[in-house]
């Protein structure tokens, strides 16, 4: 039904009146405000009941094994303690270890020293190196028996 | 048909607060629009729409999604409004000047005291004179005139949202726009000339 011309008077007029106490922009304002008040959006992290979790295990991972490997990961201090000597080794060797081969776990496992490559071509001394990247190396040597003369 | 704001509807009546946030933020200058149309006062329309929202969310668990989201909401915002209006002090009109019973009564008397030019004048007179008209109706009738002439609701959905005969809705309208119509006849401007003013603004 189309509707009579003072009909459309009548609405444009009250339209009119009407929009003088409607500002769009007051009432975007308005708005935000009262949404943040009462109904505010969620943080990112809690989303979803598993993104906390995985983030929380993300962030740990990397700061272990990428940022600061040397605060969680000491070798050196490791708590197993060292075997009581055998009888045989209390006397002294024959022949003294090269120079370079340190004398003890402690000293060899420095933080700071990276040893990339040890040898030795007196007597009897094995040591094997194992590096992966740049984890710590664990460095094992062993003496199986007193050099003879 | 499905009402597009199901999801955020079901998510709100879980609780979830950002969801209605989200239907806050689609609705909030409807209901503001329509709370407006039946208080006229700025102050008291925002803080009926707000209450509205605070109110829909507080009862959307009860909402069993019989009609849409946004007829429930007109609803609500409709009967929040009505009831700011009477809890309100009478009553002070759109443009400040109060509204006695003398007033309503007395005939409509024009005083051209304008320097401008005629028509601008004509017209600031229409406005004066059609909120006076608007104030004097009750607030039901300014509800279904602000859903008929502004949110453009059909007949039947002004039924379904108000909950209302059809009979009852086209009498109220019919009746505002009576009561708006006298003012125009009274101004001297019938409806050839309001042909003629729309023409001449196009």
């Amino acid at each position: 039904m189309k509707p009579e011309p003072e009909d459309k008077r009548i609405q444009q007029l009250y339209r009119e009146i009407l929009s003088e106490g409607i500002n769009p922009a007051e009432l975007r304002a308005e708005k935000k405000a009262f949404i943040s008040l009462y109904f505010p959006k969620k943080p990112f992290f809690v989303f979803g009941p598993m993104w906390t979790p995985a983030v929380a295990f993300a962030v740990a991972a990397f700061a272990v094994f990428v940022v600061r490997p040397e605060l969680f990961i000491s070798p050196g201090a490791s708590t197993v303690e060292e075997a009581p000597a055998p009888a045989a080794m209390t006397a002294a060797p024959a022949a003294a270890p090269a120079a370079s081969v340190p004398q003890t776990a402690g000293q060899q496992m420095s933080k700071n020293i990276i040893i990339s490559h040890v040898s030795s071509e007196m007597g009897p001394t094995v040591v094997y190196q194992k590096r992966v990247e740049n984890v710590p190396v664990a460095v094992v040597w062993v003496f199986p028996k007193p050099a003879t003369a | 048909m499905k009402d597009p704001d199901f999801e955020l509807v079901e998510r709100a009546r879980q609780g979830d607060k950002q969801a209605f946030g989200k239907l806050v933020n689609q609705y909030y200058e409807m209901v503001y629009a329509v709370c407006y149309g039946v208080l006229h006062l700025r102050e008291a329309a925002r803080d009926t729409t707000q209450d509205v929202f605070l109110k829909a969310f507080q009862e959307i668990a009860r909402f069993k999604g019989d009609s849409k989201f946004k007829t429930w909401l007109y609803r609500v915002a409709m009967n929040a409004a009505i009831d700011a209006f009477r809890r309100r002090k009478p009553s002070v009109s759109l443009d400040g000047t109060d509204v006695s019973d003398d007033e309503d009564q007395a005939p409509v008397i024009i005083e051209d005291v304008s320097p401008g030019p005629r028509e601008e004048a004509a017209k600031l007179e229409i406005k004066g004179l059609m909120k006076k008209a608007l104030e004097e109706l009750s607030p039901e009738h300014k509800a279904v005139l602000v859903l008929r002439e502004w949110e453009g609701l059909s007949y039947d959905e002004i039924a379904e949202t108000l909950q209302l005969e059809l009979g009852t809705v086209m009498s109220r309208i019919f009746y505002a726009r009576k009561k708006m119509g006298d003012v125009l006849r009274g101004m001297g401007i019938n409806s050839q000339e309001a042909v003629r003013d729309r023409e001449r603004k196009k």
